[in-house]
């Protein structure tokens, strides 16, 4: 399985899903939902083909999940409704199931956040030049 | 054919304890000895380090920072390269506590003579307390919230020259400030003729000849910023005289397993541990200076004894703050965007050492860490959210993340319920990010065979040629951050080994 394989053919289905985990990005296409994968798919290449034969079923199992209770996929649910049912599954009993969760979480976490366009959003600016860098940066700011 | 190559010494791996190793061994080598340094990773160059959080992990780190336990509720973060996990350690310089050290009852290890040991190393690796001034204000408040709340912020060393506070270090220094084996002890041992060889991986190891026998695997690469090995690609066989495991406390235990001593040696990989960690983070109302400036420099650490637990101010990067933070949805992102409000503080447990928690090898003879969160450590890590919570909102905090709390965003307006909101039964493995660095024992000193690995000197029992220096040498969790005591403890068995050779 190649390292393009694992999470970016399932993007329709973990779209819903990382739209709960992170609101932010609701807004995203499928194609600007490409690079976030492939950083999660980048390191996915290398776990054994197995964790990523059980990632693809978890995400299948997600979209399918709340058909049990509402009578609808993962898709057509409402946000609200989204962040229900994995609120549920991540407190749920089930051991395995959580940790499911907490592994797709945590791998979509780094898809997002580990882009270093989104850490800069967010305040992260760091700088090799460290307290020099950051007083030229304070000093422009003030200059401006 | 595979290559031949006959030494007295190899020592397999190059962090804390194997470049302590080379640096003591190094005069050896003026006396007609040969001792080589086998270490798996390559070189990192710090010129060509840009910061870059998934990168510079990737770069650095074993499975990018998380190598999962068996049962995946506890991640483990070690690096591999020339300087092992110290390219990547805060370089937090701590003296081991006295009680932990004498409740070890080995004969022959003397705590003042550890002490000074540590000391050496410390004063090698240049460990200083940073200015006051150069303190970020993540520092400060965690200072100011414990002064508030009567509790003592101990202020530690940490070993730097010339650091711009770039707050990088959990990333390999850019700067070449953070002090570890790659720019102290290897290079000094390198120029009294110590071979050190990277990206040359032990697979294997057995008794032979006059002393031990190694398989070994040189990766020709190509590998990341252009690191080569110092010797040409291909399968080597070493034989030496002496062998020193300094692989860290998952590869050591794994090597002697492959080995096939376990059925002499009931007790490796057993008795493992670590100091089970999880970040929590305070919201300020107004930015705060905590990504620039040296990530880290107090601890709090008077409950360690009656609450097994020890407070550290921190700070981690965007996507590890992301995994750390519980949950997700609308008050992760919340917190996620107020990054730069954010205060942190680690929570590290101490639990105990136990036969079952242990290293194990599947049927590749990979590592399996069988490692199980105890009640009593999640008891203790509950207890640290609490405190950790009280002193957030002491320094002005208006919200705190507590992972084990439902909601998990705790508001000021609660802070007389943090018993109520914080609470063991919403500790669910699983659900929580726990990690940790701190990984010790598998291959523990003592003095019978049936619980314990090596002698008190690191001599592996019934195996005159074999010795252990690094951390799986502890017997039980040092509670303290314990690269110093790695050192120290592998400064003695170097001498145990110069011993030996010079014989
Ligand atoms: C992010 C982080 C922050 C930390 N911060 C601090 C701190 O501030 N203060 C502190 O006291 N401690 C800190 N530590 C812990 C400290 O770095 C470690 O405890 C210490 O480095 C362990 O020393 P060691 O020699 O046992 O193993 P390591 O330093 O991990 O070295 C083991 C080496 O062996 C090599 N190796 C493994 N297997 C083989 C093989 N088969 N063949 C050849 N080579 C092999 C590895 O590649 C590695 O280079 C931190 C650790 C981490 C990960
Ligand atoms: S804070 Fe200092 S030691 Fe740490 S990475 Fe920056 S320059 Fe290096």
């Amino acid at each position: 399985m190649s390292n393009q394989e694992v999470l970016g053919p399932l993007a329709r289905q973990i779209q819903p899903v990382l739209a709960t985990f992170i609101p932010a990005t609701a807004r995203l296409t499928l194609a600007e939902l490409a690079p976030v994968l492939a950083r999660v798919d980048e390191r996915l290449a290398q776990e054994p083909p197995e964790l990523q034969r059980q990632l693809q079923l978890f995400v299948r199992i997600l979209w399918w999940l709340p058909l049990f209770t509402t009578l609808r996929t993962m898709g057509s649910l409402r946000p609200e409704q989204r962040l229900k049912v994995l609120n549920w599954l991540q407190d749920c009993p089930v051991t395995k199931l959580r940790l499911g969760l907490w592994g797709l979480r945590t791998l979509l976490f780094l898809g997002w956040y580990g882009d270093p366009a989104v850490q800069e959003k967010l305040g992260y600016r760091p700088n090799v030049g460290g307290w020099d860098a950051w007083n030229a940066a304070q000093a422009q700011k003030r200059g401006q | 054919m595979d290559r031949a190559i006959h030494t007295d010494v190899v020592i397999i791996g190059s962090g804390a304890s194997g470049g302590a190793v080379a640096s003591v061994l190094a005069p050896l080598v003026a006396a007609g000895k040969r001792v080589i340094v086998l270490e798996k990773g390559g070189r990192i160059d710090p010129k060509q380090l840009t910061g870059a959080e998934l990168e510079s992990a990737a770069l650095h780190y074993a499975f990018g920072g998380a190598h999962p336990t068996e049962d995946s509720t506890v991640t483990l973060a070690y690096a591999e390269g020339l300087g092992g996990s110290t390219l990547v350690y805060t370089g937090t310089s701590m003296t081991p506590p006295e009680r932990v050290i004498t409740g070890w009852k080995l004969p022959g290890l003397d705590y003042d003579d550890l002490v000074k040991r540590t000391e050496k190393y410390a004063a090698q690796n240049g460990a200083t307390f940073i200015e006051e001034s150069l303190i970020n204000e993540n520092n400060q408040l965690f200072k100011k919230g414990c002064e508030k709340l009567g509790y003592h912020a101990r202020q530690f060393p940490i070993n730097i020259r010339g650091c711009k506070g770039s707050s990088l270090c959990n990333l390999g220094c850019p700067n070449g400030a953070k002090q570890g084996t790659a720019q102290v002890q290897i290079p000094a041992a390198m120029k009294q003729g110590v071979e050190v060889v990277t990206h040359a991986e032990v697979t294997a190891l057995r008794t032979g000849g006059r002393g031990g026998i190694l398989d070994v695997v040189v990766d020709g690469g190509p590998h990341t910023h252009g690191s080569v090995s110092d010797w040409p690609a291909g399968k080597y066989v070493v034989h030496a005289h002496t062998v020193v495991m300094a692989a860290g406390a998952i590869y050591t235990p794994t090597l002697l397993m492959r080995s096939g001593l376990v059925a002499d040696l009931p007790a490796i990989g057993r008795f493992w541990t670590c100091h089970p960690a999880h970040i929590l983070a305070g919201e300020h109302d107004k930015p705060i200076t905590n990504f620039v400036g040296f990530p880290k420099s107090y601890v709090w650490e008077e409950r360690v004894e009656t609450e097994r637990y020890v407070l550290e101010s921190c700070m981690y990067m965007p996507f590890i703050t992301a995994k750390n933070l519980t949950g997700f949805g609308p008050d992760h992102e919340r917190l996620m965007a107020a990054y730069d409000r954010l205060q942190m503080i680690l929570v590290l447990a101490c639990d105990d050492a136990l036969p079952d928690q242990r290293v194990t090898i599947d049927q590749d003879g990979k590592p399996v860490i069988q490692y199980k969160l105890m009640p009593k450590t999640i008891e203790a890590m509950v207890r640290g959210t609490r405190a950790a919570a009280e002193i957030f909102f002491a320094a002005g905090a208006s919200a705190v993340h507590a992972p084990s709390a439902r909601p998990t965003l705790i508001e000021r307006t609660e802070n007389a319920d943090l018993n109520t909101r914080i609470r063991t039964e919403l500790f669910k493995p699983g659900t929580i990010s726990v990690s940790a660095a701190h990984l010790m024992g598998g291959c523990r000193m003592g003095v019978s065979k049936a619980d314990s690995v090596t002698t008190p000197l690191g001599q592996v029992h019934g195996h005159d040629w074999l010795y252990v220096a690094d951390a799986s040498l502890f017997p039980t969790a040092l509670e303290i951050n314990p690269y110093l005591t790695i050192m120290a403890l592998a400064d003695r068995v170097a001498e145990a080994v110069a011993d030996r050779e010079g014989q």
